[in-house]
C-alpha cells in the first residue's frame, strides 16, 4: 500500500508560468514539464508504479498562485487494480487551488478500473474571483480489450468545486456493478464510457454562462449519432460555469469529442484556441 | 361529549398537520415537474416494468440524498446553517431544470407554511429547497424527525408516480401498488439516512441527471423540468 503525495505549486513570473515542486513522494512524479508559447506552464504527470493497488492513497495538489496559468495531464491511463480482499479502497485525491485570474485545465487520460477494483476517486476545486477551471474526466467500463467490462467492485467519484467559498458543484457518483446494474434506464443505461467536462470562470455572469452553455449544447448536439452510440447533455451549475456530460458505446471518438468541447470552451473563457498537450494520444 | 370519549396522544394535531402537508392536493406545484422522467420515457426508453427497480434506485440515491438533507433541516436554528445547508443542496443538483424545480417547490412550500403556521424562522430570506422546506417545517411543529422524512420522500415519489401515469401505460390501481410496495423501502431509507454525513451520500444515477439536462431541448413537454 503506497501512501503518496505530489504537491506543485505554480507562480506568474512576467509573462510567463513557473512550476515549482513543492513535495514529490513516489510513485506519483512529474514526468516532464514544458513551457507553451502563451507562457502556460504544461506539465506530465505520471505514476510511476504503473497504477493504483489497493490501499493506495495517492494525493495530488496544485497550488496555482494569482494569474498563474498551468495545464496538467498525465502520462498514460490511470489503472486500477484489483486489490486483495483485505485491503481497504485505494483513494485517489486531487486538490486544486486557483488563484485570482489563475487558469487551470486538468486533462487527465481515462481511469481504467480493473475486476475487483474499489476506488474513491476524489478531485476538490477552489477558485478565487477571476480564475477559471477547464477540466475533464473519462472513465472506461474496465478493460474492455479483454471483455472485462463493469467488473470492478465500487467507483466512487466525487467532483468539488467551491467559488470565493461558496459550493457551485458536488458531484458524487456511485458505480457498484452488483448492486445497481450498469445497464439499468437510469443508471448507464447500456453505455459503456463516461465523460465528464466542466468550464468555469468565478465570476462569469448569468448571461457568460448561458452562452457557453448553448454554445457546448451546439457542439454536443452535432455529436448526436444516429446509433445512438452517444448520449451528450450540459448544464448550467448554479453560477459561474457549465458541465457536460457524455456516455459511449466505445472510446474511439473519446478523444476528438474531448477537444471539441475543450476548444470551444476556451475560445470562450479565456479568448484562445485549445491546442493539445504534447504526448501520444 | 366526544372529547371526553376520546383520549388524543400529544402529537395527535401534529400528525394531522404533516398530513395536510404532504397531502399530494397542496398547491406547490409539485405535479408540473417529472424531474428528467420525461426524458427518460421520451429517449431512453423507460418503461412500466422498470419502475419498481428505477424507483428503488432511486431511494437508494437521490431519494436519501433528500432524506439526509430533510433530516439536517428540521434541526436548523441557525440563519446561516440553513443557507449553508441549501446552498450544499444546490451544489448536488447540476442539471439546471431539477435544481430550479426543487427550489420552486421549496420556496412555495415554504411561504405556504409560512402563511398557516407564525413562526419567525420559515421567514429565513434566500433560496430553499423542497426536501430543506419540508424538514424545516416539520421541525417547527415538533414532527418526530423520522416521520416527517418519510413524508417528504413520500410526497416526492408520489409526485414521480403521478408523472410516470401521465407518461407510460400506467393505470391508477398500478400506480397505487408501486407506491404500497415502495413504503416500506422509504422507512429503510430513513432508518439508513438518520446515520449518515453528507459525505456519505452518492449518486447511481448519472443518466437520470443527464435526461434532466436533455428535457430543455424535447420537441413536446408536458413537463416544466
Amino acid at each position: 500500500m503506497m501512501d503518496a503525495a505530489l504537491h506543485l505549486e505554480f507562480c506568474r513570473n512576467s509573462h510567463r508560468t513557473e512550476c515549482r515542486l513543492v513535495q514529490q513522494l513516489p510513485p506519483w512524479k512529474v514526468v516532464r514539464g514544458f513551457e507553451r508559447q502563451d507562457g502556460e506552464s504544461l506539465v506530465h504527470l505520471g505514476n510511476v508504479s504503473g497504477g493504483i493497488f489497493g490501499g493506495d492513497r495517492l494525493r495530488l495538489r496544485a497550488d496555482l498562485e494569482s494569474g498563474a496559468h498551468a495545464m496538467l495531464t498525465t502520462s498514460g491511463a490511470t489503472r486500477v487494480y484489483r486489490p486483495r480482499t483485505s485491503a481497504p479502497e485505494a483513494v485517489l485525491s486531487s486538490e486544486f487551488v486557483l488563484g485570482r485570474d489563475a487558469l487551470l485545465e486538468y486533462l487527465p487520460d481515462p481511469l481504467i478500473p480493473f475486476a475487483g477494483a474499489r476506488l474513491l476517486q476524489r478531485t476538490s476545486c477552489t477558485l478565487e474571483c477571476g480564475a477559471s477551471l477547464l477540466a475533464w474526466d473519462v472513465v472506461a467500463p474496465g478493460r474492455s480489450a479483454s471483455g472485462e467490462i463493469f467488473r470492478y467492485q465500487q467507483m466512487k467519484l466525487a467532483t468539488e468545486v467551491r467559488v470565493c467559498g461558496r459550493p457551485v458543484l458536488q458531484d458524487r457518483l456511485l458505480f457498484e456493478p452488483d448492486r445497481f446494474r450498469p445497464s439499468a434506464p437510469a443508471a448507464l443505461g447500456g453505455y459503456q464510457y463516461m465523460v465528464t467536462f466542466i468550464a468555469l470562470r468565478a465570476g462569469a455572469s448569468g448571461t457568460e454562462v448561458r452562452l457557453l452553455e448553448q454554445e457546448l449544447a451546439a457542439v454536443t448536439g452535432e455529436m448526436q449519432t444516429t446509433e445512438n452510440a452517444e448520449l451528450w447533455a450540459s448544464t448550467e451549475l448554479p453560477a459561474h460555469g457549465v458541465m457536460v456530460r457524455g456516455l459511449l458505446r466505445s472510446p474511439l471518438r473519446i478523444p476528438n469529442r474531448l477537444h471539441s468541447l475543450w476548444d470551444t470552451a476556451r475560445r470562450q473563457i479565456c479568448g484562445r484556441t485549445a491546442a493539445l498537450p504534447r504526448k501520444t494520444y | 361529549m366526544i372529547n371526553s370519549a376520546l383520549s388524543y396522544s400529544a402529537n395527535t394535531l401534529a400528525q394531522l398537520q404533516l398530513l395536510h402537508l404532504a397531502d399530494s392536493a397542496l398547491p406547490v406545484g409539485a405535479m408540473s415537474h417529472s424531474f428528467g422522467l420525461e426524458t427518460m420515457v421520451a429517449e431512453l426508453g423507460l418503461e412500466v416494468a422498470d419502475l419498481p427497480a428505477f424507483f428503488s434506485d432511486w431511494l437508494a440515491g437521490a431519494g436519501t440524498v433528500e432524506a439526509v438533507f430533510c433530516m439536517h433541516a428540521s434541526g436548523i436554528d441557525d440563519a446561516d446553517a440553513w443557507s449553508s445547508l441549501n446552498a450544499e443542496l444546490t451544489a448536488r443538483k447540476p442539471a439546471r431544470e431539477s435544481r430550479d424545480a426543487s427550489l420552486a417547490l421549496g420556496r412555495r412550500f415554504l411561504r405556504l407554511a409560512a402563511s398557516l403556521v407564525p413562526d419567525a424562522r420559515l421567514l429565513r430570506p434566500g433560496p430553499a429547497h423542497f426536501s430543506t422546506a419540508f424538514g424545516l417545517v416539520s421541525g417547527v411543529l415538533g414532527i418526530e424527525r423520522a416521520a416527517g422524512t418519510a413524508a417528504c420522500l413520500h410526497q416526492s415519489l408520489y409526485g414521480a408516480v403521478s408523472a410516470c401515469q401521465r407518461l407510460l401505460p400506467l393505470g391508477q390501481s398500478a400506480a397505487s401498488a408501486l407506491l404500497w410496495e415502495l413504503k416500506p423501502r422509504i422507512l429503510e431509507v430513513v432508518a439508513d439516512a438518520a446515520d449518515r454525513s453528507l459525505e456519505e451520500l452518492w449518486n447511481p444515477q448519472p443518466l437520470l441527471e443527464m435526461a434532466s439536462m436533455r428535457h430543455p431541448r424535447l420537441s413536446t413537454r408536458l413537463f416544466i423540468s
